[in-house]
């Protein structure tokens, strides 16, 4: 077990990790010199699981059983994915548990939670970084509380400690080291395969301090290819129509070449006969007719950057990084020139530079690096509902963290022991607006007239940016009785069977994989052995014969059963058995070959 | 300890912002749970406290509103006396840009309030010294005086807000 810790960036489409080496962020590779992990997974129908590039290869092939893009799930409930689903060829649904919901993906017969699946990517990225017990994970800066709590369960479960969570646009900024600059405002545009986020930062003598954020949860590479796919379907006259699973799948890893390819040629052919069986073989997509097709989601990205920079009240910016895959496409560099009005820097690999930075911040947490500090902000303000369904904002977004804030609350009527507040993540001013983090019950006040009560509600949000809520009665100095429902996610309860199941099924799968084995050999022995008997016929004794139907009755017996170590016991005493017999008959055999065949044909045969 | 004491400024409206940067950013050096490598409740609470305290200084609203506070002055929400030229204009200024809600108007409305919000500075400026020297009744009225000169730079910072997000 390793001692230093990992930074990982598990993204939407690739995951990594890195460290720092001699003092030089550096990501983790495997022997061909590859750094990314797909960040899929492949459940085959005897549950066994396959996780990155082997699970790749079964999108198209297995495409209900293979899930990609969970980032996009974790931490959501289904209300927020409608606009999703339709595009998604596998199962999710979502369990009901009181207030609480959890998306469930059903895939071989099971149903996996999106932190589940995550911490199998996340396992996969662990082992090859040589099983880290400590690592730094970075999010989308637009991430609420929900999705940072279930990205951190997923590195619990994955069997991580998770010391921080961490922006990707302020990791990277880590990663260019831009401390170099004494003072100065840094933009990061961060477009990667699911999220887009643009944040502003000061940079001060090492201290790095968000200004401000901006994103979507929703917009990226995946919504460029989604768009592609719509262009392929009308250009081919196939607007509307439903599309097998294993199509969809196969149309979408063409067009994400397509697109690639395109960042690089001004037009190139799509390989239509790999994913329908009729129609033209190929098709002519250009550059300018992927450009005006992705435009109006690139100009969303650039009315972020708007707001970001207003925002930040800053009025230009020293420094733009590019960051994420997405951010190599032409038309999106060209456009982020424009806005900011300086070329963008994009020296360093824009799919590896997250975790770069996020290694960097193992650094600074180990205390290696006393020169450099960041500060982070909320990305969403957080509140709680009042009377009349309006938010009582408790922290503004943009809010240096960590950042605290108290609010007093009272009963409605005499004698009232307990408060439900609702608490709320967004900008909006109704609460049905926003985003409910959970239900927050307070207890054991004690009865009193209305409006009598002083309970002061705290607000504590960590160097996460996750929330706790905590409270106390100001008149008798009580702490009250606090309970948070969440909305949505695992209980910690829940985590810890997780990292447990994770464990217990490594062995249950293992086990069920060696049985399986092991019965297909005793079966194809057993046939093996009974040919062998009839080709004997009677040159096998009596006592032979006892022997060897004694055995062959105790193998059958165990090979109903699942006991892998008496079914591997009554196999190699089936086998003592046989060998003499088998060892017989092929003598007899080999003596009837030889003779039908002439000196000169087994010379031949060398 | 108050907020000018936790980042050693000079307490007072005429904050130098230059020094409160400085100060916050090595306050954050020496208690944010990354230096100190701990995340423990009593990390975190001291860390908020700073980030609230520069939060709350750098602001002029917010600075006047703890000053006030500190010397005993009543808070917003029971005292909403503001002068009556001030809601007049803000009024004006707003239908102003329902009417004609134009780069022009925008501009010309945004130089203006931030002028007013300059003008309410320098008074708070002026009577937070003027605080010193006075007890009894005297101070009392002087209390009053920021208390409604606050509540006018609230809505020309909301108003100014609005403009700019506006553009």
């Amino acid at each position: 077990m390793h001692d230093e810790i990992v930074g990982i960036d598990l993204g939407t489409t690739f995951s990594l990790a890195a460290y720092v080496r001699d003092g030089k962020p550096q990501p983790v590779r495997d022997s061909h010199g590859t750094a990314l992990v797909p960040s899929v997974v492949s459940i085959a129908p005897d549950g066994s699981m396959t996780v990155g590039r082997a699970a790749l290869d079964q999108r198209v092939e297995n495409p209900q059983c293979t899930i990609f893009s969970v980032k996009r799930l974790l931490g959501r409930s289904l209300a927020d994915l409608k606009d999703e689903l339709p595009y998604l060829p596998f199962q999710v649904t979502e369990a009901v548990d009181g207030e609480r919901h959890v998306l469930k993906i059903k895939a071989g017969g099971r149903e996996f939670t999106p932190e589940e699946i995550s911490a199998r990517i996340l396992s996969q990225v662990r082992t090859m970084a040589g099983n880290p017990s400590r690592a730094v994970i970075t999010v989308p800066a637009y991430f609420n509380d929900n999705q940072r709590q279930a990205t951190r369960d997923a590195g619990r479960i994955a069997g991580l400690q998770v010391l921080r969570i961490v922006n990707e646009p302020t990791a990277a900024a880590l990663a260019y080291g831009l401390d170099r600059l004494r003072k100065g405002t840094i933009a990061i545009y961060d477009l990667g395969g699911g999220t887009f986020d643009c944040s502003v930062l000061s940079v001060s003598d090492g201290v790095f301090k968000v200004l401000s954020t901006r994103g979507e949860t929703h917009l990226g590479g995946d919504d460029f290819d989604k768009a592609l796919m719509l262009l392929v379907l009308k250009k081919t006259a196939r607007e509307g129509l439903q599309l097998r699973p294993r199509d969809l799948q196969a149309l979408r890893r063409e067009v994400e070449k397509t697109k690639k390819i395109l960042s690089l040629e001004d037009k190139t052919g799509i390989a239509l006969r790999l994913v329908f069986a009729d129609g033209p073989a190929t098709l002519e997509i250009s550059r300018e007719e992927l450009e005006n097709a992705i435009t109006p989601l690139v100009e969303k990205t650039i009315q972020c950057c708007r707001e970001a920079l207003r925002d930040s009240g800053a009025s230009e910016v020293e420094e733009i990084i590019l960051v994420g895959g997405s951010s190599r496409i032409p038309l999106v560099q060209r456009q982020v020139e424009k806005f900011f009005g300086r070329k963008p820097l994009c020296s360093l690999n824009p799919d590896e530079v997250v975790a770069m930075g996020a290694a960097i911040q193992g650094e600074i947490l180990a205390g290696k690096r006393k020169n450099l500090l960041l500060l982070d902000v909320v990305p969403l303000s957080l509140g709680i509902e009042t009377l009349g369904g309006t938010v009582c904002q408790l922290i503004h977004r943009n809010t240096t963290i960590p950042a605290m804030a108290t609010e007093r609350f009272s009963t409605g009527v005499d004698n009232q022991t307990a408060i439900i507040l609702n608490i709320v993540q967004g900008e909006r001013e109704l609460a049905k607006d926003c985003k409910t983090l959970g239900k927050f019950h307070l207890s054991g006040i004690s009865p009193m007239l209305a409006q009598y009560p002083q309970v002061d509600v705290t607000f504590l949000v960590d160097a996460n940016g996750i929330l706790t809520v905590s409270a106390k009665e100001a008149r008798s100095g009580v702490n009250t009785s606090v309970k948070v429902e969440p909305g949505s996610g695992l209980t910690k309860e829940e985590v810890e069977t997780m990292v447990l199941d994770s464990v217990t099924h490594a062995r249950e799968d293992f086990l069920e994989r060696s049985l399986i084995e092991l019965s297909t050999r005793a079966r194809m022995d057993l046939n093996h052995g009974k040919k062998l008997l009839v080709s004997l016929g009677e040159t096998i004794s009596a006592e032979e014969n006892q022997r060897v139907s004694q055995c062959v009755e105790e193998l059958e017996k165990e090979l109903n059963g699942k006991d892998l170590e008496k079914l591997k016991a009554a196999l190699a005493k089936y086998q003592e058995a046989m060998g003499p017999l088998a060892a017989r008959a092929m003598d007899s055999a080999a003596r009837q070959y030889l003779a039908s065949k002439s000196f000169e044909s087994l010379q031949s045969l060398g | 300890m108050d907020f000018f004491q936790l980042l050693a400024v000079p307490k007072g409206f005429g904050v130098d912002l230059t020094l409160l940067e400085a100060n916050f950013l090595a306050a954050s050096r020496r208690c944010h749970p990354d230096f100190v490598g701990a995340d423990s409740q009593e990390v975190l609470l001291q860390s908020a406290m700073v980030n609230k305290a520069y939060t709350t200084l750098k602001d002029p609203l917010g600075r006047g509103e703890y000053l006030l506070r500190l010397e005993g002055g009543s808070t917003g929400e029971s005292s909403r006396v503001v002068d009556p030229f001030v809601l007049e204009e803000i009024m004006e200024a707003r239908g102003e840009l329902d009417q004609n809600p134009t780069g022009g108007t925008r501009k010309n409305l945004l130089e203006m309030t931030a002028n007013r919000m300059k003008n309410h500075q320098e008074q708070l400026l002026n009577r937070f010294r003027k605080l010193e020297f006075l007890q009894g009744l005297a101070k009392a009225d002087t209390l009053a005086e920021i208390r409604q000169t606050l509540n006018g730079l609230r809505y020309y910072q909301n108003l100014f807000r609005d403009l700019f997000q506006g553009a």
